[in-house]
């Protein structure tokens, strides 16, 4: 059927000012009628185009990045980390003869039989003893029952253990100290324990394994120190000490020992008499917390320099002769951390914008360009989707209960009502939590949000269709179509919806934004998209502080301007095509 | 049976025993199998049975009650003197966290006589004290008035024991906790505490005037946290053929326990910086019984391999760290049994009770919002490069980490720690506390090695602290050596203060972990009533 | 007439029994409910028998085994009787606890309400006279712009520029410090300026929704026969406007209107909980979410009733504002 095109004022295309049947049969049809004055419409192609560029800005972009939306990176960066750590030292620590054995059991026991009182302690189904050498020196021996003595007459007769070698004299020593009620003995180079109780006297024989000293050694130069770390050195040393002596000899070399302060220095006397520096004993230990650093006698000493002056920090060469400036804390009484800038591995994280990252990253590494792309394809799809859903059921149920009005309208009035009465979290926190049992695939789980939300959505729309579907019932055009004849199904969705669009365009609109959002906070709470996917309103939901929202506008002034820009042109586009499908528009 | 004067026989202990023994037929095994066995005696889980089952009925006991109980003393007027049947280290912080309540407040002046077993309300009977319920008062610094808008309002109490505080008015504002800092800064509230990571000092330092986290606009104390970030392994369920202990499981455990460490640094640094410290034992760094870098045998957390050598040194760069990690973990697993195709570089079959993919769960709500997230992630993508998968679970509803604890088929998880004053091990470590065995239910490792739990025990019965350090350094080596936990990090919490409002030093001096700001609270003065 | 209003009543008195079923039987499939909650609380406690155990006790205690019918029937008997039981999380009577919140939240409710009224309605008229001017551009554009942003952007940037930048307002709170000591007059003033940046929230965020509606309706009835006609006579355009166009946009709006009621009494979770007002909205988000029973139900069905109520009152208004549909 022709149809007048625009303004009848105008001529008809194709020759001058003819009137005639070819001139007004030329004729469009009705999309090409919209379409014309669509694209007429300057506001309305500018909105098409912002929608494009933003389809195009997701789809296409999403391929051309060169990085994965998951992919994180990463950046050197200086970092003050534990170096080493010196303590006061209050504990004791063991020097074990090497042929011999002090499990960490018998540590513990000898501290409880220690500050117990009790010589004679056992672990592991050894027995032990110790011995008070001097003030903080202790010498743990290995206990082995010999023989049981019971007193006859003043003198003792012995009972050997089976397998032990008691010979007399050992026997005669052995009462000699009982009578003289010592408590240990040394016979023939070997030492022996006694210990009564009531008539009974028990002789063991003692086997030396360790000593216990609070005393820590620190060799001056690095090739002294496996002599330094000798038992026997050690051994010979510190008896020196608890002596009082001045010099002692070991490995047929001698040494003086002198106290200065809380320290002892170990000197060693060459053959001709020079005196070089060899160990020191102090209550201080400092250790590296990886075994391959090494802590000289002259870092000790920078450390307790600065301890002692209450610095915060103090420098000290490197090998290589370069200061190097080293922290001081105390996290705990008596101990004392240092820590050493180091280069280590970070998270590139909340970077400003740079060649390499056009926008930058965000608060966990990745690049903030590419997952806007990505999150683009996700927030793109999900609003125009959900909308879409809304707005068909929508259409269907409000368009029949509004013209058919009575019992149907009704019913489905009230099972909207119904609907509406579910409550929207506790489901949704169903959803996610049966979505999350199934372990569903995460790009399976979007498109179930997306019914879902749809699903939940439609209600609003149908109530306005219905509502204004009421009032255009009555109007005159109905009653035309009715009594044309035309199917009840045509008269509403051919007829009446078209009047209806503008509205629902305006409702289609403003859902958009609202979708975009909601699904942004669904997948905030856990129900939506899972990390590390993205979109772009999860992307605006992690920029959550202040501090994130004033000092790195990068992180989420980007994402709300995409979002303002898909629903700006939405909107654009959705008044472009109302004023084309209304042939009453001024222009 | 005895005869006690009353009417009918009552039963004595001996009965007792001769019952259970006759219920057990005398197999001793059968009876520790089915009662609770936690290293007590006999003589004493049979006491503490009988009187629980027999006191209810002994007629004499219920009528006029016992006068007094002779274990609880009271010295003078502060002071009071408790004797417990036993010596267990954790049981000191248990009664000494029993909280004083004001006898003018809760029971009756006029009833209370010491000397007459009288103690300000009638026997049996405690409505003075219910009735209390919704106005609760103790004898704190602070009253509390009521609770409305979000607030709390508390007034000073002039019957304080230190003396009334000399700030009259004291309020918490419920707040966010993103909020704390921008709140002590405009004003809005004078004090509080925050998470200690990167962004929140360097928020507090952008608003002094001198860019230090202490200025003149707040002052910052920073304290370690009471607890601590970990990564736990479930001994049963990663194992290889059903034996949790063996050295095949302790194998395969070490290998993910190794690479999950070595990614620790990376996500620590990210996001605190100097203000978090990994930690290498299980056990808080705030703990006196926590190993220190001096101590003997320290060693960093599965930082050795297969053959015992030392896997990093301090000049590595991570590059180097995470390939040796990878390394080693490889030789690990082939040692563990799993078979290894050198052409592919991938493990391709895992021996009996084990196998090549393992979850690990991490309440992140869903959205990675969490700090072992990266550590997770990066792991993840280098076991894949074994071949090995590590699948990362993140579900929206954190229960399901907890239901899956709870029911013990978890395999991997991430969580923290709250600590005690006392570091006792005995919740979390002894064999009795795995899950479903009707203990604590807290041994969520499923670690059960008889050795540790004499040590637990050993340990919990001492009193002499340097002994039990030595213990526990002992107890915490056998954990790490079963690889069931992955210490993460130990952060701090920082208490910011309002320079500007609040007279700084009237606040309690020293804070720490363990003796909060509130503990001096009655000598703070604001800056305006100085 | 009143044949149509008894019938809507008792349609509507069906919707609430059955819409209330229908929220219990949600809520008692949450996937973790409150008592298993609770439960796992207790069982962290020192001293405790285990989480089985509690969990048993408290099934019971809070009627938790029931089923789902029987259980919406017992809860549904005491509601008929008025007793509506004890909140499970605050351990008040549910309506003391309502009364405490809901007033919070109906003045914010209202105080927004009228603001965008006020703003919204005039911006959308002059949008829709000059369309396509300048006017209509920037209406469009701050519309949009408000819509696209998440709530709880806008009251970051609010707090952001007013309290922190500025130091003009606390950053948060209902009251101020000194609010205890200050009179009844004093008290009212201090909460209306700690009301400011949460309504100016509210109404920011829903700005949009209202401008572009009017805004479309005065679009559709300025173009309409009538409207020409009433110009051509001769009528100043204030009148056209005010007495011809307006009336015509009513239906549509008392749509949009007639979920007024209801949204008077729901409060916004999200800005609640950045401004720290105990309003409704957080705390039914709880009940709903944590699965305390009375509670929620109280409030889903104090919610449908207001519904029914609201809608069954916008019906009458259709009749009574269009004369075409009063002949159905």
């Amino acid at each position: 059927m022709p149809i007048q095109t625009g303004n009848p004022a105008t001529p008809p295309a194709g020759g001058a000012g003819r009137l005639d049947d070819e001139a007004r049969a030329r004729s469009l049809s009705p999309t090409m009628l919209v379409f014309k004055r669509f694209v007429r419409n300057r506001l309305a192609v500018v909105g098409t185009v912002m929608l494009a560029a933003m389809f195009v800005f997701s789809f296409v972009g999403g391929i051309v990045s060169p990085y994965k939306q998951e992919q994180t990176f990463y950046k050197t960066g200086a970092v003050w980390k534990e170096y080493a750590s010196l303590s006061v030292n209050a504990e004791f620590r063991y020097s074990v003869d090497p042929g011999r054995d002090l499990p960490t059991a018998a540590r513990a026991q000898f501290i409880l039989a220690m500050n117990a009182g009790k010589p004679d302690f056992s672990a592991g189904g050894l027995d032990y003893r110790w011995e008070e050498i001097g003030e903080d020196l202790r010498a743990l021996y290995g206990s082995t029952e010999i023989a049981v003595g019971l007193p006859l007459a003043g003198a003792y007769t012995f009972t050997a253990a089976p397998g032990a070698d008691f010979p007399d004299g050992l026997a005669a020593a052995a009462s000699d100290a009982l009578g003289a009620g010592l408590d240990a003995f040394e016979w023939d180079g070997g030492r022996y324990a006694l210990a009564r109780s009531g008539k009974r006297a028990t002789v063991s024989a003692l086997v030396e394994i360790a000593l216990a000293s609070a005393r820590v050694f620190d060799a001056f130069t690095p090739k002294d120190e496996p002599a330094v770390a000798e038992y026997a050195f050690r051994r010979a040393a510190l008896f020196a000490i608890a002596g009082g002596a001045d010099t002692f000899s070991y490995d047929g070399r001698t040494f003086t020992v002198g106290a200065e302060g809380e320290t002892s220095v170990v000197h060693e006397i060459s053959p001709d008499g020079e005196r070089t520096e060899f160990a020191m004993l102090s209550p201080y230990i400092a250790q590296g917390v990886t075994p391959d650093i090494r802590v000289t006698v002259a870092f000790k000493d920078a450390i307790l320099d600065a301890v002692r002056a209450r610095e915060g920090s103090f420098s000290y060469p490197d090998p290589d002769g370069a200061d190097r400036e080293y922290q001081l804390s105390s996290p705990k009484p008596d101990t004392y951390t240092v820590k050493r800038e180091t280069l280590t591995q970070l998270y590139d994280v909340e970077a400003r914008p740079s060649a390499a990252h056009w926008l930058g990253t965000d608060s966990n590494g990745m690049d903030m360009l590419t997952r806007l792309m990505h999150g683009g394809r996700i927030s793109l799809m999900v609003g125009f989707i959900v909308v879409l859903i809304e707005l068909f059921i929508g259409v269907v149920v409000g368009g029949v209960a509004g013209y058919f009005g009575g019992i149907v309208d009704l019913c489905l009035m009230r099972f909207i009502d119904l609907f509406n009465s579910v409550p929207q979290w506790p489901l949704l926190i169903i959803m996610g939590s049966v979505m999350d049992t199934l372990e569903i695939d995460p790009y399976a789980r979007i498109y179930l949000l997306m019914v879902v939300l749809g699903i939940l959505g439609w209600t609003g729309i149908a109530r306005v269709v219905r509502g204004q579907i009421l009032t255009l019932r009555e109007q005159d055009f109905m009653v035309a179509a009715e009594a044309a004849g035309i199917r009840v199904s045509a008269r509403i969705f051919r007829h009446l919806v078209p009047n209806v669009m503008p509205l629902l365009i305006v409702q289609a609109t403003l859902s958009l934004g609202g979708i975009i959002l909601t699904e942004a906070t669904l997948s905030f709470l856990g129900m939506g998209l899972k990390y590390p996917l993205a979109s772009w309103g999860t992307i605006i939901n992690a920029a959550t502080s202040i501090y994130t929202m004033t000092n790195f506008w990068y992180l989420w002034i980007p994402a709300g301007m995409l979002i303002l820009i898909t629903v700006l042109g939405f909107n654009f586009v959705g008044d472009g095509l109302r004023d084309a499908f209304d042939p009453k528009m001024k222009r | 049976m005895e005869n006690r004067g009353g009417e009918e026989d009552l039963p004595v202990i001996a009965d007792y025993f001769e019952e259970t023994y006759a219920a057990y037929s005398g197999d001793a095994a059968a009876y520790w199998e089915t009662e609770q066995a936690d290293g007590t005696d006999v003589l004493e889980t049979a006491r503490v049975a009988f009187i629980a089952e027999q006191s209810p009925l002994d007629a004499g006991a219920a009528e006029g009650g016992v006068p007094n109980i002779a274990g609880i003393k009271k010295i003078d007027q502060y002071t009071i003197e408790v004797t417990t049947a036993g010596y267990e280290a954790p049981a000191i912080y248990s009664i000494l966290g029993i909280p004083i309540s004001p006898l003018r407040y809760y029971g009756d002046p006029a009833l209370y006589d010491y000397d007459d077993n009288q103690f300000g309300h009638p026997y049996g009977d405690l409505s003075i004290v219910e009735s209390k319920t919704s106005h609760p008062v103790g004898a704190g610094p602070y009253k509390f008035l009521s609770y409305e808008n979000r607030t709390v309002y508390y007034e000073a109490n002039e019957h304080f024991y230190k003396g009334e505080p000399l700030t009259k008015y004291l309020q918490f504002k419920e707040t966010l906790n993103s909020e704390v800092a921008p709140g002590v800064m405009t004003a809005t509230v004078d004090a509080g505490e925050m998470n200690g990571n990167k962004s929140n000092y360097a928020l507090v330092a952008g608003y002094n005037s001198g860019g230090e986290v202490t200025g003149d606009v707040i002052t910052t104390i920073s304290v370690d946290n009471l607890g601590y970030g970990y990564i736990g392994l479930n001994a049963e369920s990663v194992s290889v053929g059903g034996e949790p202990f063996s050295d095949a499981s302790k194998y395969l455990r070490k290998a993910l326990a190794t690479v999950l460490a070595v990614y620790r640094d990376v996500a620590v640094d990210t996001y605190y910086g100097d203000a978090a410290n990994i930690i290498n034992y299980p056990i808080s760094n705030t703990s006196w019984a926590a190993p220190r870098t001096t101590d003997e045998g320290y060693k960093l957390a599965f930082s050795v391999g297969v053959d015992g050598a030392d896997l990093y040194t301090s000049d590595m760069k991570s590059e180097d760290k995470y390939a040796a990690a990878i390394e080693a973990a490889r030789q690990y697993l082939i040692a563990a049994g799993y078979t290894f195709d050198e052409g592919t570089g991938l493990f391709t079959a895992a021996p009996e009770g084990a196998k090549l993919e393992y979850e690990i769960i991490i309440g992140g709500a869903g959205i990675g919002d969490h700090p072992s997230f990266g550590v997770l992630t990066d792991a993840s993508a280098a076991l894949a490069t074994l071949g090995v998968t590590l699948k990362i679970n993140d579900p929206a509803d954190t229960n399901v980490m907890w239901n899956e604890l709870d029911a013990g088929t978890q395999e991997l998880w991430c969580a923290a720690w709250q600590s005690t004053i006392d570091p006792d091990m005995y919740q979390i470590y002894h064999s009795s506390n795995i899950v479903g065995l009707g203990g604590s239910d807290s041994n969520h490792y499923h670690i059960a090695l008889p050795e540790l739990d004499q040590l637990i025990i050993d340990a919990r019965k001492s009193d002499d602290q340097a002994y039990r350090k030595a213990v526990y350094k002992q107890a915490l080596d056998l954990i790490v050596d079963a690889a069931v936990e992955i210490p993460v990090y130990q952060r701090q919490n920082a208490r910011l203060f309002s320079t500007q409002r609040i007279d700084i030093p009237t606040l309690t001096p020293d804070i720490t972990t363990y003796y909060g700001w509130g503990a001096d609270i009655e000598t703070i003065v604001m800056s305006a009533n100085k | 007439m009143w044949k149509f209003i008894a019938r809507r009543a008792l349609l509507a008195v069906f919707i609430i029994v059955f819409g209330s079923l229908i929220c219990y039987a949600v809520i008692r499939m949450l996937p973790s409910s409150y008592v298993e909650r609770v439960a796992r609380q207790r069982s962290t406690m020192p001293g405790s028998p285990g989480y089985q155990v509690i969990l048993a006790q408290l099934t019971e205690r809070y009627g938790m085994d029931r089923s789902i019918l029987s259980g919406f029937g017992v809860w549904g008997a005491n509601a008929l009787r008025g007793q509506w039981g004890n909140s499970w999380f605050f351990d008040v009577p549910v309506t003391r606890k309502f009364a405490d919140v809901i007033g919070y939240s109906i003045a914010l409710n209202i105080i927004t309400l009228f603001l965008e009224m006020g703003l919204c309605v005039p911006m959308g008229i002059a949008a829709a006279r000059k369309q396509y001017g300048r006017t209509d551009y920037a209406v469009t554009v701050i519309a949009l712009a408000c819509v696209s942003l998440p709530v709880f952007f806008l009251a970051t940037l609010l707090k952001y520029v007013f309290s922190i930048k500025l130091g003009w307002l606390d950053l948060y709170g209902v009251v101020g410090r000194y609010y205890q000591q200050l009179d009844a007059f004093g008290k009212l003033k201090d909460m209306a300026v700690h009301m400011i940046m949460p309504v100016a929230t509210l109404t920011l965020a829903n700005l949009g929704g209202l401008t572009r509606f009017t805004r479309t309706n005065m679009l559709e009835v300025l173009n309409a026969d009538y409207i020409r006609t009433a110009r051509a006579k001769g009528l100043p355009e204030r009148v056209v406007i005010s007495r011809h166009a307006f009336r015509n946009t009513l239906i549509p709006l008392i749509t949009y209107m007639s979920y007024l009621l209801p949204g008077l009494f729901s409060g916004s979770m999200i800005t609640e909980t950045l401004f720290q007002i105990p309003g409704i909205g957080y705390i039914s988000y709880q009940a709903m979410t944590g699965g305390d029973i009375p509670f929620a139900m109280f409030y889903a069905t104090f919610l449908t009733v207001l519904t029914q109520v609201s809608l069954m009152t916008a019906d009458i208004l259709y009749a009574a504002v269009d004369p075409r549909v009063r002949v159905q």
